[in-house]
């Protein structure tokens, strides 16, 4: 049976006289608060992961970069020792001028009176630029020597620690020719 | 006055008290589960009384009854050590016999909530009726617009609550004993198919106040309430019950219901009913019982 009995007491009063209105806030703005930090952590994850995922992404091409830096790098190394030996070849290119007009004016600045004994021209190997010249001239007149040395310096070039040897027939002249150029 | 006995006795038609940490809505099943407690009672301050009260355990049940000759302002100082030690924190239920009146009204709200609109704003459930210097109960007809009224002095039941403050006792219900047991026959009528459908006139007796109730049909037609009739008044009950039997047929049925069986209606106003067809629905400790249970 759902029968209650009435009761006639006096309704209590209340001890205090309750919070203010404003309290009744705190309850919604705890609410408020935990939402917005689950939110706010759940953003901060998201960044995080977001983050890491775009920093993952840049360590690959940074290492990505570098192995192409060092491959590059290793083809420079290899260009860079080409072009050396190169710039060799082509010192000693340049520093070897023919010789042969060398040969040519000395042949035709010798008069009748006097031959070619012996001519040689030898290129230095380290210094292509320098070339030892040994010449030894039969007869002729003492002049024939400075005759050839005008026709080699016709050419450009100029001779360093000439010495000359006067025999009774011949002479033997010896120096080192150097272009005028280098 | 002489000093109250705990030795077993019948409690005497009165009051209540009981334990409780309930204060506005009363569940029984909810003090079932304290501890074992006490009662006591009170009731008319005009005419000298005793006072019994009931102590009754976790289950429930009465343990043991016991009672006092005086006013309840007398003997609640006297008694208040022994209710504490035997109840929870000194809650006790208490049960009004005296100074209340029992009426028939008509289409009273019952809106949503209005057990507690009773109790905070009466007027807007009784209207004019209402009197400020009194505290109501209603009890409604389930299937009518009908409805008991009760209705009593709210100075009794400050002077009682000031009192138990006094002396650190806590009032876990105060109600009108009669218009409870009425309430809970009449409940009990409504529910059985059998009986709400005859002509019955329904008796209530508890400590010197009287209640009738004509039911035909299912409808309450009559209501009369007396209390505070005191003892040997034989004039005052045959003028309540008179109307009653003057308007009964053969088919009418008389329900009585007491606090405790062989009560002093019973022993001695039955003949008034002469060849009628009375039926004493009391059972042992019977307002101790619905009181603990409802």
């Amino acid at each position: 049976m759902n029968y209650l009995i009435h009761d006639i007491k006096s309704e209590r009063q209340n001890v205090s006289g309750g919070l203010p209105v404003g309290y009744k806030l705190i309850p919604i703005l705890f609410y408020l608060v935990s939402a917005s930090s689950i939110a706010l952590s759940a953003y901060f994850y998201l960044s995080k992961k977001a983050y890491e995922t775009a920093e993952s992404d840049y360590q690959n091409r940074t290492s990505q970069a570098q192995s192409e830096e060092g491959s590059l790098q290793a083809k420079q190394k290899t260009i860079v020792a080409e072009s050396k030996k190169a710039e060799v070849v082509a010192k000693w290119l340049e520093g070897s001028r023919p010789l042969q007009p060398v040969t040519v004016v000395i042949g035709r600045s010798i008069n009748k009176e006097s031959t070619i004994a012996e001519l040689s021209l030898e290129r230095n190997p380290d210094i292509p630029a320098h070339t030892f010249m040994q010449l030894k001239v039969d007869g002729g007149s003492a002049g024939q020597i400075e005759n050839s040395l005008d026709s080699i310096y016709a050419l450009g070039y100029e001779t360093y620690s000439a010495q000359q040897v006067k025999g009774e027939k011949s002479t033997d002249f010896q120096a080192t020719l150097i272009h005028k150029s280098k | 006055m002489k000093r109250p006995s705990l030795i077993n006795k019948q409690p005497s038609p009165a009051d209540i008290l009981w334990n409780s940490k309930t204060l506005k809505t009363f569940s029984p099943l909810q003090h079932s589960a304290l501890s074992p407690i006490i009662l006591g009672s009170t009731g008319a301050s005009v005419f000298p009384n005793a006072n019994p009260w009931a102590y009754i355990n976790r289950k429930g049940l009465v343990e043991n009854t016991a009672e006092s000759d005086g006013e309840f302002v007398e003997v609640a100082p006297q008694m208040a050590d022994v209710w504490k030690a035997n109840t929870e924190d000194g809650w006790i239920g208490i049960s009004l016999n005296q100074r209340f009146i029992i009426g028939l009204e008509h289409n009273l709200s019952r809106k949503k909530g209005w057990e507690e609109e009773l109790r905070l704003s009466p007027k807007s459930i009784l209207g004019t009726k209402y009197d400020r210097s009194k505290r109501y109960a209603i009890q409604h007809n389930a299937e009518t617009s009908a409805s008991l009224v009760m209705a009593c002095d709210d100075s009794m039941v400050k002077s009682i609550e000031e009192t138990m403050r006094g002396l650190n006792l806590r009032p876990a219900r105060i109600c009108i004993g009669l218009f409870a047991m009425m309430g809970h026959l009449l409940n009990r009528i409504s529910e059985d198919t059998a009986m709400k459908g005859q002509d019955l006139v329904i008796l209530g007796w508890l400590d010197g106040s009287l209640c009738l109730v004509r039911q035909k049909g299912g409808q309450w037609q009559d209501v009369r309430c007396r209390s505070g009739i005191t003892p040997g008044d034989d004039v005052t009950i045959t003028q309540m019950i008179r109307p009653f039997i003057e308007r009964a047929e053969p088919s009418t049925r008389i329900l009585i219901m007491e606090d405790k069986k062989q009560g002093s209606f019973s022993t001695n106003y039955l003949d008034q009913f002469q060849n009628m067809h009375v039926t004493d629905v009391t059972e042992e400790f019977h307002l101790w019982n619905i009181l603990s249970k409802y």
